[in-house]
């Protein structure tokens, strides 16, 4: 079923007055729509040759009925000639450009030939023909003196002092000769200027502007209905006066009156008029308005399509699924369906289904002619005794269909993917949490879609592309996106420290998990490490060495004899030594799961991640990850050394304060002495911080400061979270432990407040460290009041920002994307754009698109050391 | 990112394919079935490059005019089998070879001694004997074929995606000072809108001056330079006055202030004499100057105009301060002004160079404006990820015109052919209104037209067409 291009190319063009009237199925005379019984009047807005909006009716024009007529335009003949406002401007321009008199353009012969030479070469010389022209003041042809002509917006044109009516300015246009516009940049074939002067206005078809009912049996028209009844009132009015011999000055009147109508029918929002309203004071929505903008028919109809065969639900968390799957309600999957064509090799499967009278059951069967059939119980079994070749069956979704999954704003292309159907009990999509980086979603209250492939070509490519298991890697920076978050990587952490050991029954327990059959000889005595464990989830054939995220990167590095067991050695799929942290299976950084997916498969490296999320999970579940306030206990030697640190700073403010105030501090070059004032102070405050982090991080990680043989032994929650990756950082527990540090606002020390001070506590004036918003408290001695207020002051600016950088970066994307959208690598290797403009000979100097990167070392290590 | 480099090679590459193109033409005069090793030869000389490393790109070069020789042998050798061959058959056949010219054929890797001893630093570091080297390179040039962009990669769509995905990551914040005496540079979101802009005057101009060798070890020459290029007005070292009664500004000269800028009172007398033409009188650092002016107002005028009077330094730099960067000293400044910069003596014209994208493309010209595109995203992006490739992109995208061109109406979406591309974008009603009067085609070439008309986007796999056997 593969769909052919059907439209090869649009062209555009004016239309004429005559073509109005060709294309026209009914011209309209009278302003009325609808007769006292509600049927449609002859030669009304609502004629039925228009086309058809209500059931059971038959369109006069082509007899087709509501579904199947496409609508028929009419036309109004305008008694009085009509400008176009969207073309106000260019009427201008060639006014300007031609003579009042003969209507041929304001150059000399010679010069008019020189120019029609220069356009066999150059497409646009419009601009420079219109620069030559402004100077003439006397036609060269016929000599007749030129008037300057103004143009007074939206539509209104003066020579001199005398207003010229579109009735002369159309004859005027209508002289100018074919040769002379395409020197003024225009094609005649497809447009006319005088095609720019309204004699016929088009009527669009009905179907354009249904009316509709309301409840009360009222019947409500369409803007542009509404619009066109203006219009046909005043040229009534128009040919009555002129018919009567109604005074010129009357007939001007209507004739702009009729102006207004017809401009603000095009454009309700033209600057120099006041907008056409409703009686309720709403402005009408004509035809610019229709197109315009986010809700105009361009970006919400025309670029975003509405599809069938799609569900969106609340999303949940599902850890025993694997990454490909996705958790279907069967209510979802009752309702989405998929078509299979009936075969001899399928059609007694297919005949079942159709029989089956519960879940997976036929929604619809369609017949050859494309008849489709719902399938009932009534119906279910002729159809299924009918059921032959040909026919196509849509099936309800079962386990193993695929399906795409999205979540919104799909700011890239993980964030829609293919997953496998998993019919589920629940009422919400599940997913495994792995895949939540890729979609940034959480289990808060988010909802998704899910949209069902309908063709074999649409099924085969999410399988091949699109497929969970696929995208493993971001192509924005070449490492893995789907990847281990927070839980998994503690628990993986947990599970490969190095004194971790596991007796017969618990090794047997997680093996049995991960689906190993048999199990290895145990490592450790009678006991298993976790590493050797760990070490049965990986494919056959890893080899690679790296540091994980506790290294401190020594001078010389003690390999496999770590202290802190950060040296990562996989042999031969062995892990050997070095705990599995973020460095090894995280977002961005896992070198681990990035390995197995480039040098061992797709395939492989899903399988890993989906055991691994099981494994680790379940040693989570066993052992448990408990964080505690005594977490943050500092030893009494590390408070000290903080408070002393604290005091020194302190001091070293004051001292900048005493400066300031005598006058006497060195200001930096290139800032105020205000500026320069606050800079210094937040230096020493972000010091402090940096040193007290240091003093922090040995105490809490004790087991860093630790002999080797006691390894990740004492080690608390917290610092297990922060120190594999799997969640919070130094400064997390910084602030919660020692010192929250100087508070921001705006980059700078808070400044709003009461004059003179931030908060009422404090003398006017006063610019200490403390009234300047530094916060020597941590979160477990417990802020005071004013620390509270700073600390809140930055953190409330920090949540503002995050909605308007949402914002503006959103039209950043929209910016880039389109920009960037038809630039594609051609058959050839050559980047082009959609016009086949080249813009690289080889896409990104070398050709490597960065899904692919693939580090070299790791490459040696892989395939060449073993 | 040498921007000359990648231009050679995009060169070296043209010619190379020309060159196989005439090899071929030749060839299949010659020959008639022999098409499917000559092809395959003549695919050989389009070698994998390596992402980074330049040894190999320059062992393919060698490599290229070695298959040259095997090519030309064969086809003689297979000639002498084959002469009896009628000549009819050329015509298919050439098309044949056209077509196998375009599929790549699986190539068997030959690692020759070249590629051995260009990648001797590498492999020697790793401690690598001859055998392990030879597949370690193997191995490479194997992962960089099949590392290599598919045909039809909406590459453009992934860029504008990793550009702005990260987007809400990036900061909010626009100054970011680095240590307190470093020049404030603007980053994160707004940063990247100006580059994506191409607005002409960056928020904050910032200039990198680099000097020439004897200046660039000493701080203090480079600190004395710096001092030197910062743009001076006369209110900066003095303070001026008005005396109405006696009909006189007085210019009280500092000379603290004056040392600073490295200046004598002289100088300023000199300057101010060459200004403005007045009397001037000149007693221990206090300037007297009568106007010519008669009217209090132009009087007032003359002073406004002496205060902003600039009397050293480069105009528009602001603050200069020499900074140390890897062993020697560059200075960096806030401002920036390349003509009159890369003119002082002292200044290596070379290296030099501004965070002004549209200043760079106008003194320096368009490949260095893409290249400054390129670091400053790099840099505006801060800690959020993005690979090159989809800088250089963006940036050659920007500049392809040979003029750096704004993202956006103004620029490259502005310009698109397609109507509907620039209907369904901004500005939709101007778009519509022009594609009538000049009778515009829409071709239905992009990814919003098609999909505006309800077509398959001709994109990735859409590019190609599966046909079934009936």
């Amino acid at each position: 079923m593969a769909v052919r291009k059907k439209i090869k190319s649009v062209n555009f063009g004016l239309m004429s007055s005559e073509m109005v009237r060709k294309l026209s199925a009914v011209k309209i005379i009278t302003p009325d729509t609808y007769d006292e019984d509600g049927y449609p009047i002859e030669g009304g807005l609502m004629d039925t040759r228009l086309g058809i909006i209500d059931p059971g009716l038959h369109c006069k024009t082509c007899g087709g009925r509501m579904k199947t007529c496409p609508g028929h335009s009419g036309h109004i003949e305008l008694v009085r000639p009509v400008i176009h406002v969207g073309y106000a401007k260019k009427i201008y321009v060639i006014l300007k450009a031609t003579c009042s008199g003969c209507s041929k353009i304001l150059l000399p012969d010679e010069k008019i030939a020189s120019y029609k030479e220069l356009l066999e070469d150059e497409r646009d010389i419009s601009d420079r023909v219109l620069a030559k022209v402004k100077k003439v003041s006397k036609c060269p042809h016929c000599n007749a003196e030129q008037e300057d002509i103004k143009f007074d917006k939206p539509h209104t044109f003066f020579e001199g002092k005398r207003r010229i009516y579109p009735a002369e300015i159309r004859e005027r246009l209508e002289r100018i000769s074919d040769d002379d516009l395409s020197i003024l940049g225009w094609n005649p074939v497809f447009a006319r200027p005088e095609w720019m002067i309204l004699t016929a206005l088009l009527v669009p078809p009905v179907t354009v502007r249904p009316s509709i009912t309301l409840e009360s049996g009222v019947r409500s028209e369409d803007d542009l209905t509404h619009k066109m009844v203006d219009v046909l009132r005043i040229n009534q009015r128009l040919v009555e006066n002129i018919d009567a011999g109604a005074p010129q000055l009357i007939i001007e009147d209507l004739w702009d009156l009729l102006q207004y109508h017809i401009t603000t029918y095009f454009d309700n929002e033209s600057s120099g008029i006041p907008p056409a309203r409703h009686r309720s004071g709403r402005a009408l929505k004509t035809v610019a308005q229709r197109l315009k903008g986010k809700e105009g028919r361009f970006r919400y109809n025309l670029t975003g399509k509405r599809v069938n065969f799609a569900g969106r639900t609340v999303v949940s968390p599902d850890c025993f699924l694997g990454i490909n799957q996705v958790g279907i309600p069967e209510r979802v999957a009752e309702e989405l369906t998929v078509p299979v064509g009936v075969t001899e090799h399928n059609i007694d499967v297919l005949r079942e289904i159709v029989l089956n009278e519960e879940y997976p059951k036929a929604n619809y069967v369609i017949r050859p002619d494309k008849l489709k059939k719902k399938v009932t119980e009534l119906t279910r079994e002729a159809i299924a005794e009918e059921l032959e070749e040909g026919y196509v069956v849509e099936r309800q979704l079962v386990e193993g269909d695929i399906v795409l999954f999205n979540r919104q704003p799909s700011l890239h292309r993980v964030s829609m993917m293919a997953h496998e159907a998993k019919v589920t009990p629940n009422k919400t999509f599940s997913f495994n949490t792995l895949v939540c980086p890729a979609y940034n979603a959480d289990f808060d209250g988010d909802e998704m879609n899910l949209h069902v492939p309908q063709t074999v070509e649409a099924q085969v490519e999410a399988r091949e592309l699109l497929l969970v298991e696929n995208q493993i890697i971001s192509p924005r920076y070449g490492r893995p996106i789907i990847a281990a978050d927070e839980d998994p990587v503690a628990g993986g952490f947990l599970l490969t420290r190095a004194v971790k050991e596991y007796t017969k029954e618990e090794a047997m327990h997680y093996s049995f998990l991960i689906g190993v059959k048999s199990l290895p000889k145990p490592d450790r005595g009678e006991k298993y490490s976790g590493k050797l464990i760990f070490s049965q989830i990986l494919p056959p054939g890893i080899n690679i060495e790296f540091k994980n995220g506790f290294c401190e990167k020594c001078e010389e590095c003690k390999k496999e004899n770590c202290k802190n067991d950060a040296f990562v050695s996989i042999k031969d799929s062995l892990l050997v030594s070095g705990a599995i942290d973020e460095y090894a299976v995280g977002e961005r950084k896992g070198v681990l799961l990035d390995s197995i997916f480039k040098y061992i498969g797709a395939k492989e490296a899903r399988d890993f991640l989906d055991r691994f999320m099981k494994l680790s999970n379940t040693v989570l579940f066993r052992e448990g990850l408990t964080v505690s306030s005594s977490d943050y206990d500092l030893s009494d030697r590390i408070k000290e050394e903080v408070k002393q640190m604290t005091q020194d700073s302190e001091d070293e403010i004051n001292q900048i304060v005493a400066d300031y105030k005598s006058g006497t501090m060195e200001s930096i070059p290139g800032m105020t002495e205000e500026e320069s004032f606050d800079m210094r102070i937040l230096n020493v405050t972000g010091l402090l911080k940096k040193k007290v982090e240091g003093f922090v991080g040995d105490s809490l990680f004790t087991f860093k400061s630790e002999s080797a043989d006691s390894v990740h032994k004492a080690i608390t929650g917290s610092a297990i979270m922060a120190g594999s990756g799997a969640r919070a950082n130094i400064t997390n527990l910084t602030n919660n432990a020692a010192i929250w540090g100087q508070a921001t606002v705006n980059e700078g020390r808070p400044k709003r407040g009461y004059i003179g001070r931030v908060l009422p506590i404090f003398e006017v004036g006063d610019v200490s460290s403390r009234a300047g918003g530094f916060i020597e408290n941590g979160f477990k001695q417990g802020l005071t009041t004013q620390e509270f207020f700073f600390q809140a002051m930055g953190a409330r600016q920090g949540e503002v920002d995050k909605s308007v950088s949402t914002q503006e970066s959103g039209y950043l994307y929209r910016r880039l994307s389109n920009a960037l959208q038809d630039v594609l690598v051609k058959d050839d290797g050559t980047v082009r754009s959609a016009s086949g403009d080249l813009v690289q000979m080889v896409y990104g100097e070398d050709g490597i698109f960065p899904m692919n990167l693939f580090d070299a070392k790791n490459l040696y290590e892989q395939q060449v050391k073993k | 990112m040498s921007d000359k480099v990648s231009d050679k090679e995009n060169k070296d590459k043209v010619d190379a394919v020309v060159e196989s193109k005439v090899d071929a033409v030749v060839e299949s005069k010659v020959d008639a079935v022999v098409e499917n090793k000559v092809a395959v030869a003549v695919e050989e000389k389009d070698l994998p490059e390596s992402s980074g490393k330049k040894a190999e790109k320059k062992s393919a070069k060698a490599k290229k005019t070695e298959k040259k020789k095997t090519a030309v042998k064969e086809s003689k050798k297979a000639d002498s089998e084959k002469e009896a061959k009628p000549e009819k058959e050329a015509e298919p056949v050439k098309k044949v070879k056209k077509l196998l010219k375009r599929t790549k054929p699986f190539k068997k890797i030959n690692v020759t001694q070249k590629w051995i001893d260009d990648a001797k630093d590498v492999t020697e570091e790793l401690g690598l004997n001859v055998s392990d080297s030879k597949k370690l390179l193997e191995l490479v040039s194997k992962q960089l074929e099949e590392s290599k962009v598919q045909a039809g990669e909406a590459v453009g769509v992934v860029t504008a995606q990793s550009l702005g995905e990260p987007g809400t990551q990036l900061t909010l914040r626009t100054f970011h000072f680095a240590g307190s005496a470093e020049v404030s540079v603007s980053s994160g979101i707004h940063r990247l809108e100006e580059i994506v802009d191409a607005r002409r005057v960056p928020s904050t101009p910032i200039m990198f001056i680099y000097l020439k060798k004897e200046y660039a070890c000493d701080k203090e020459k480079a600190s004395k330079l710096a001092k030197k290029l910062e743009e001076t007005k006369l209110a900066d070292v003095a303070k001026i006055e008005e005396d109405f009664i006696q009909r006189f500004i007085g210019i009280r000269l500092n000379e603290k202030k004056l040392a600073h800028h490295d200046m004598t009172v002289e100088d300023v007398v000199k300057k101010l004499k060459k200004a403005t033409r007045s009397k001037t009188t000149l007693e221990d650092n206090f300037i007297k100057l009568v106007p010519t002016a008669k009217t209090l107002k132009n009087a007032r005028r003359l002073t406004k105009k002496l205060e902003n009077m600039p009397i050293g330094g480069v105009q528009e730099i602001h603050k200069a301060m020499a900074v140390k960067e890897g062993d020697e000293y560059i200075i960096k400044t806030r401002g920036s002004n390349l003509v009159d910069v890369l003119v002082v003596e002292e200044v290596d014209s070379t290296r030099t160079t501004s965070n002004s994208i549209k200043e760079v493309q106008e003194v320096f010209g368009i490949e260095a404006a893409r290249s400054t595109i390129i670091s400053e995203i790099l840099a505006a992006m801060g800690s959020a990820r993005v690979n090159v490739r989809h800088l250089m992109l963006l940036a050659d995208v920007m500049t392809r015109t040979g003029e750096v061109r704004a993202i956006g109406r103004t620029g490259v979406s502005g310009q698109k052919e397609s109507v509907f591309a620039r209907a369904a974008y901004e500005v939709t009603i101007k778009h519509l209104l022009d594609a009538a009067i000049n009778g515009e085609v829409e071709k239905l070439a992009g990814v919003t037209e098609n999909i505006i008309v309800g077509q398959p986007v001709k994109v990735g796999t859409g590019t190609i067409d599966l046909v079934m056997k009936s």
